[in-house]
């Protein structure tokens, strides 16, 4: 399975955004925007732009934050202050009407008495268009969403997930340029919530669509592989691309959500351009100056020193190797994720390719590579260069 | 730039505010008016400050009035609401009875004012109504007309009669709403009927209790029309309530400006109890408490 | 240590014409100590089979024994069972003392032995600081905990079921909380019941793993077993994520093949191995029509280069294979090729190299046989 024969990671992309590109496109854009929620917290001097056709993932735990950002940002709420422009154009005042916007919400919201038909067809007999363009389009869409057999079901006579999928054939049918969604597979059962993801991911790119996706799975931003934008109570942590910022976090908070698998965090002293930490008793040249500081370390990342154990040849700078005490073994379909402690580290988890059986109370040496290490300083500010 | 779109919203609600000057803010300034003025005719107007409202206050009659009626609305709360609870409770749930129940409970609240009042003088009287008569064959010495208590009974009843319903329907609503698992969750507990009703069901009609309770105090407390058709307020005084009493200055006597600073008053008191009522039973009510661990 | 056992379980809702059946005759024991995943899609009538064993549903047909005593008629409140459901239920104005004590309290506890129980399972639920709050304010999370509790601190349960407990808890917290679950099992000799649609939830959590479909019984396994040797084709699809991968297979006489490569050879009669019904009777080769080959996405291996050091052509990395797209998913990338005209999709280290084509190869040892959907070899 492991290969270690030359040649560089390749990225290969078959589902390329539509071209409908012109040179008016600038995306969604915010200008010193100011949100308030019900609470009374509020969000200020807000400026990021979304480029056009990107897929943002929006992370954050509950009530971080997100909805009331996407509610702002699709104009059914309006900000404090500041200007949101579409395209170049300012839209703040606009009603959420007259925008060329779609949603998806988690609950799957479809009207009840329509038929799946008559559900998806009615973004378009809003817009007046002929019967029989109508029945093309929601033909093509029912299609795509392989709901085809349904289209004479009531909405309540569908499972959850072929309900979801109404839903999103209605926001697809709009061919809106923004489209919305809020948590929408959160109610769906775990393998269904795989199957959509899937779809979703391969019908928004080819529509061409500026997406805002709402999740609280770390996970998701990682599979639909375009940006990112991380929240945590109302503040935003980081935007940009969603592999970059796994690899390189910008602040603690940022690392510790952005998680699958889970991030170990360590406590580390500097004295005398000396770097010690509570894993091992290795003291190692730092360009950081004296304090405290945070090591956080990817489970994955925390390494099995065993004999036969090809892994340990990829490692660029090991760390002193340490042993520690295995509290609990879980198995994640072909990884094993243990459990460990040590007496200044409570808990140190480690992700192991294979399904092992580990015994509890046993102990294990690990190592980790100091290449693969994030610092953080005591704000949780990430410092990118502190080995010397 | 928003502003401007912003204005188009009051336009809409304009029609609301008129409608409720009209008929709210504009009457009421009116009553303020008389309660300060003495008037002989329309332009032979005196100013008279508070002396309305001190002769008001020493009214006798107007304080057996208003103790009659809070002793009055305080038997309504205290019999309907728990009455109204028990009756919601013992309702079918589901099911065709449940639908059946539901529309037999509510006939009652279909009935006019007035009727119910017309229904209850033939029904209590002693030589044509069924009550009545039935009570007097038992050998009760019963006679609504002439006996204080017996009037007082009968008119507590015709309320009862005629409201606990309201407090049936709110109640039933609510508890239709609690979710099935609450039930299987207190089963596995081994809880007793007590505890459920207790500790599940009590808990979660709180806020239509509440809106019950409020609804209630401020009908019962306004009562007309019912005592008027009745007892006309008879035996003597026994049943005249602080509405009808002021009916009777103001039309009856035609002494205006002490009714006036009577209707400010007794819509203070129902503003005051209303406001007591309200924070006594919200106030445990608090912001929820997020807690949550440090990683 | 209870054993508790279902012989023959059938349930439908409703009667005459609108009855609808949502269990065929489920056998299954549930021993003392262990913990189970109940497992299968939504409305695969997990929840009911739940709620047959802490009595809160009679079964249409079949019996519920707890160590040999047929319970099928008492109701919850005799069985002692705790359950958790999936929505956190506290008594809201009660503080988290007196949550614990409710279920002690309806079964006439002494003081003291009421406070001790409590003390003991606020510890071990990190409960001891919130004791004196209001249940009604903790979060979604700690409610859960404190329903949790009410469950575990009667000494004399058999059996603690949860039925989704996890679904109001938010994804970063799930982990610790399903280890919290996990020790406390280890001091406690019940039975553990665990309901879930999520696999991953399911395998850590479990010491066996029960999966249903459509109101059967599909397989009964450790959660290395499940990975290894789905019974079913659901069972493969359903377990591991993404799950596994389908190939038709050529049979000749008792010889199987895939693309000329020989697979394996089968006894003439097979009695084949998934399936609780017809695990007994013995099936000529013939009568079965679909052959296919299953195979994990993390069991196929891959190669910038053709091996050629093997005999085995299957085992060494040797088909040619275009690669369609690549899913990065953090500690893992998702490889999707096509082979002879089916989409495959491999999962590899985030460490592996890759290129526009790939050669793989099918280690025999983790090839499994399906004919008709059931697990032959």
């Amino acid at each position: 399975m492991k290969n270690n024969s030359p040649g560089s990671p390749v990225d290969i992309k078959t589902t390329k955004p539509a071209t409908n590109a012109s040179k008016t496109d600038k995306g969604l854009s915010l200008t010193e925007v100011g949100i308030k929620n019900s609470a009374g917290r509020e969000m200020t001097k807000l400026s990021l732009t979304f480029p056009p056709r990107s897929f943002n993932v929006i992370l954050g735990r509950s009530n971080a934050g997100k909805t009331n950002l996407m509610r702002v940002l699709a104009g059914l709420d309006k900000p404090s202050s500041g200007r949101i422009q579409y395209d170049g154009i300012d839209v703040t005042s606009q009603s959420v009407r007259s925008r060329d916007i779609a949603m998806v919400y988690q609950e799957f919201i479809n009207y009840p008495t329509l038929t799946v038909y008559e559900n998806i067809a009615s973004p378009l007999r809003v817009k007046k268009l002929s019967k029989q363009e109508i029945k093309t389009r929601v033909e093509h869409v029912a299609n795509l969403l392989r709901l085809d057999k349904f289209l004479d079901r009531k909405p309540k006579e569908l499972s959850g997930g072929q309900q979801q999928r109404v839903s999103i054939a209605r926001a697809l049918i709009k061919e809106a340029k923004y489209i919305f969604l809020n948590e929408p597979l959160a109610n769906l059962d775990y393998k269904l919530r795989e199957e959509l993801r899937i779809e979703i991911k391969d019908l928004l790119r080819k529509q061409g669509a500026t997406v805002f996706y709402a999740t609280t799975d770390p996970i998701e931003p990682l599979f639909f592989d375009d940006y990112i934008l991380l929240m945590k109570k109302g503040t935003i942590l980081q935007y940009g691309k969603a592999r970059e910022i796994y690899k390189n976090p910008a602040n603690l908070d940022g690392m510790l959500l952005y998680h699958d698998p889970p991030v170990n965090v360590i406590t580390a002293t500097v004295k005398a351009k000396r770097l010690s930490h509570t894993l091992s008793a290795e003291k190692i040249k730092t360009t950081l100056s004296d304090g405290t500081y945070k090591l956080a370390i990817r489970a994955q990342h925390m390494t099995v020193i065993a004999s036969r154990s090809k892994s340990i040849k990829l490692i660029v700078t090991p760390s002193k190797p340490f042993s520690l005490k295995v509290t609990l073994s879980e198995v994640r379909g072909s990884q094993t994720l243990i459990h460990l402690e040590n007496k200044t580290n409570p808990t140190v988890l480690s992700l192991v390719t294979g399904v092992h059986l580990v015994n509890i109370g046993a102990t294990i040496d690990f190592c980790f590579d100091w290449d693969k290490v994030c610092c953080f300083d005591e704000t949780g500010q990430r410092i990118s260069q502190f080995l010397a | 730039m928003n502003k401007t779109k912003n204005q188009k919203a009051w336009l809409l609600v304009l029609p609301v505010f008129a409608l409720v000057a009209f008929s709210a803010i504009i009457p009421l300034m009116t009553v303020v008016n008389y309660s300060v003025q003495d008037i002989f005719g329309i332009d032979d107007r005196v100013f008279v400050g508070k002396e309305w409202y001190q002769e008001i206050l020493r009214d006798e009659v107007l304080h057996g009035a208003f103790k009659r009626q809070l002793i009055f609305s305080a038997l309504v709360l205290l019999i309907e609401i728990p009455l109204g609870i028990a009756v919601a409770l013992s309702l079918p749930r589901r099911g065709f009875g449940s639908s059946l129940a539901i529309t037999l409970v509510a006939i009652p609240l279909l009935v006019p004012w007035n009727v119910v009042g017309t229904v209850w003088q033939v029904f209590a009287r002693t030589d044509i109504g069924l009550g009545g008569s039935l009570l007097l064959s038992f050998g009760i010495d019963y006679n609504y007309t002439s006996n204080p208590f017996d009037a007082w009974i009968t008119v507590l009843i015709m309320d009862i009669w005629h409201w606990t319903s309201l407090v049936v329907l709110l109640c039933f609503a609510r508890l239709q709403s609690i979710p099935n698992v609450y039930y299987q969750a207190a089963r596995i507990d081994g809880a007793s009927l007590w505890s459920i009703f207790r500790f599940i069901q009590l808990p979660k009609m709180k806020e239509v209790l509440l809106l019950a309770v409020l609804l209630r105090f401020i009908d019962s407390f306004l009562i007309y029309t019912e005592p008027f058709v009745l007892t006309g307020g008879g035996p003597g005084n026994a049943t005249t309530f602080l509405s009808q009493y002021l009916t009777q200055l103001a039309v009856g006597q035609f002494d205006l400006g002490p009714a006036a600073a009577f209707s400010i008053i007794y819509f203070l008191i129902i503003l005051l109890f209303s406001w007591l009522f309200f924070t006594a039973l919200t106030s445990q009510q608090e912001e929820k408490l997020e807690k949550t661990r440090e990683n | 240590m209870a054993t508790i056992r279902l012989g023959q379980i059938r349930h439908a809702y409703g009667s005459g014409r609108t009855t609808e059946e949502v269990l065929f005759g489920i056998d299954q024991v549930f021993e003392g100590g262990q913990a189970y995943a109940l497992l299968g899609p939504s409305g695969c009538g997990k929840t009911t089979l739940l709620n047959i064993l802490s009595g809160l549903l009679r079964p249409t047909a079949g019996v519920v024994t707890i160590d040999d005593k047929d319970v099928t008629l008492l109701p919850p409140e005799q069985r002692n069972i705790a359950q958790v459901f999936q929505f956190p239920i506290v008594y809201e104005n009660m503080s988290v003392y007196n949550n614990l004590a409710f279920p002690l309290r309806a079964r006439k506890y002494s003081h003291a032995a009421m406070k001790q129980a409590i003390d003991r399972i606020a510890e071990v639920l990190d409960l001891t600081d919130l004791l004196s709050y209001k249940a009604g304010k903790l979060s979604a999370q700690y409610k859960q905990i404190v329903s949790l509790g009410r469950g575990l601190v009667r000494a004399d349960v058999n059996a603690i079921l949860l039925d989704e407990a996890l679904t109001a808890v938010d994804p970063y917290e799930k982990w610790l909380f399903r280890r919290k679950l996990k020790q406390i099992h280890k001091q406690y000799p019940h039975v553990m019941i665990y309901v879930t649609h999520d696999q991953s939830e399911a395998l850590t959590f479990a010491d066996k793993v029960i999966v249903m479909n459509e109101g059967l019984v599909l397989q009964t396994d450790a959660p290395e077993l499940l990975f290894e040797k789905p019974a079913t084709k659901f069972v493969g699809y359903f377990i591991g994520s993404p799950g596994m991968n389908f190939l038709p297979v050529r049979r000749e006489g008792v010889k199987l093949s895939l693309m000329n490569n020989h697979l394996c050879s089968l006894p003439a009669k097979i009695s084949k191995v998934g399936g609780q019904a017809q695990a007994a009777s013995r099936i000529d080769l013939k009568h079965i029509k679909n052959w296919e080959l299953g195979i994990r996405p993390e069991y196929i291996t891959l190669d910038l280069k053709p091996n050629k050091t093997t005999r085995n052509a299957l085992r060494s990395a040797n088909f040619k294979v275009k690669v369609m797209n690549v899913t990065q998913l953090g500690s893992t990338n998702i490889v999707k090729v096509i082979f002879a005209g089916h989409e495959l999709l491999i999962k590899v280290t985030e460490a592996t190299r890759l290129a526009e084509t790939v050669y793989i190869g099918f280690p025999p040892d983790k090839i499994c046989i399906y004919g008709d959907g059931v697990l032959i070899a």
